[in-house]
């Protein structure tokens, strides 16, 4: 169950409250973040760099299927800090995670929440003349790894991959062979039945 | 001569026509049942403004459509403040007469403390008794930027400094020791959409346009 501080849930109570979005990116060359707001914010050991508002989700979807669910920001990518990640950085597939942050009225931070996590998988830049210049991120969700099948069978190989000693599948390759089984006596070549004339 | 940017209005910014200036806040709202209208504020308040003169001699009108032309529609910024304001609402002909430590006051204080609340701040190096009035405006530097903020609770100093309230909030990650400009305060601003420019046949004509802080 999701728990918010006493503070946050004050907050939330009073229903006047200011969030703002924090974007991480967990590249190759370390973690980079965004988050809309004026000031560069270090949270969790990430320093987020200032999108001052430009930044709008799209809602994030719930399923009860092992279907993968994806959310799409949209940011301007004309902002050095947004660039950084898209031009600088080998960003396809790369681990995303996505926080709402409660403020306190000063402006600083009061509690930041995870509200979804996944993989950066398609940027999408519109930037036609007399528009908007909008860069869209699709971050699909980490549920599609429940899709993907292991690649481990229930053999005695596999399992001793994993473990070498472990024997536990030792005779799994013989067990869809066919077998009889004598109840009782000892085989064909025991006698079955005498007859007494 | 050449142009620096942000670039300052022409003619002082003297502006004839009706114009706005205010703050934007990026808000969602939701009414309830009870009508109690909750709000979530997502994203920092900013300026926008739209300024319109009204007809204007031909030279004052080549100056505006120059001044204009230089921007290059939104790719450089200017110094955008409300319209025909330059000084405290104290102080309507300027800070002729004003002096700090024996010197000319240049209408600049010092930031010199910052309440916890990031809305209440004190300014020093300002002339005896200076006077800060509700709706005046100061701006100061934020990162490379300078950030306008209106006074919302104003007050007369003392021998050299005075503390007001002000909207929006000092951004967090600014502390004190920086300049507070109290002469011509201003945001910087790029225009938005297309600037309304309309010749007149016996004089110059109108301008009007619209415009945005830049934030960061």
């Amino acid at each position: 169950m999701l728990t918010l501080p006493t503070d946050v849930l004050t907050l939330l109570d009073e229903g006047r409250f200011s969030v703002r979005y924090l974007v991480r990116f967990d590249l190759d060359g370390g973690a980079a973040g965004v988050w809309n707001d004026t000031y560069s914010l270090s949270y969790s050991g990430v320093t987020y760099a200032p999108l001052a508002g430009n930044l709008i989700f799209d809602g994030v979807p719930g399923s009860a299927e092992l279907s993968s669910e994806n959310v799409r920001i949209t940011v301007t990518h004309l902002l050095s800090a947004v660039t950084t990640v898209i031009a600088g950085e080998d960003w396809h597939q790369r681990a995303c995670t996505l926080y709402v942050a409660f403020m306190n009225d000063d402006g600083s931070v009061l509690h930041v929440e995870p509200f979804f996590s996944g993989f950066l998988d398609d940027a999408s830049i519109s930037d036609a003349a007399n528009d908007l210049n909008t860069l869209g991120l699709f971050i699909e969700s980490n549920n599609r790894e429940l899709n993907r099948a292991t690649g481990r069978t229930r053999s005695d190989a596999d399992q001793r991959r994993v473990a070498a000693t472990d024997g536990f599948f030792k005779h799994a390759a013989n067990a869809n062979a066919d077998t009889d089984i004598y109840w009782g006596r000892k085989g064909p070549q025991s006698p079955t039945r005498t007859s007494r004339g | 001569m050449t142009i620096t940017f942000p670039r300052d209005l022409p003619l002082d910014g003297c502006f004839t026509g009706a114009c706005t200036f205010d703050l934007m806040h990026q808000q969602s709202q939701s009414l309830t049942g009870g009508a109690s209208p909750n709000v979530a504020d997502l994203g920092p308040a900013y300026w926008e403004a739209s300024y319109a003169t009204e007809v204007l001699s031909r030279e004052n009108f080549g100056i505006w459509t120059a001044w204009l032309s230089s921007l290059r529609g939104g790719l450089r910024t200017f110094k955008g403040r409300p319209a025909l304001w330059k000084w405290p609402q104290a102080y309507p002909t300027g800070f002729a007469g004003l002096t700090y430590s024996g010197s000319p006051f240049s209408g600049s204080g010092n930031l010199s403390n910052i309440a916890a609340g990031r809305d209440t701040i004190t300014i020093n190096e300002l002339p005896a008794n200076f006077v800060l009035k509700p709706g005046d405006y100061l701006s100061i530097p934020a990162g490379s930027k300078q950030h306008l903020h209106r006074v919302t609770e104003g007050a007369t100093g003392g021998a050299s400094s005075v503390t007001v309230g002000i909207e929006p909030i000092i951004r967090p990650g600014i502390s004190t020791g920086i300049d507070v400009l109290l002469q011509a305060p201003y945001c910087e601003m790029v225009l938005t959409g297309v600037p309304s420019i309309s010749r007149q046949g016996t004089k110059g004509g109108t301008i009007s346009f619209s415009a945005q802080q830049v934030l960061v």
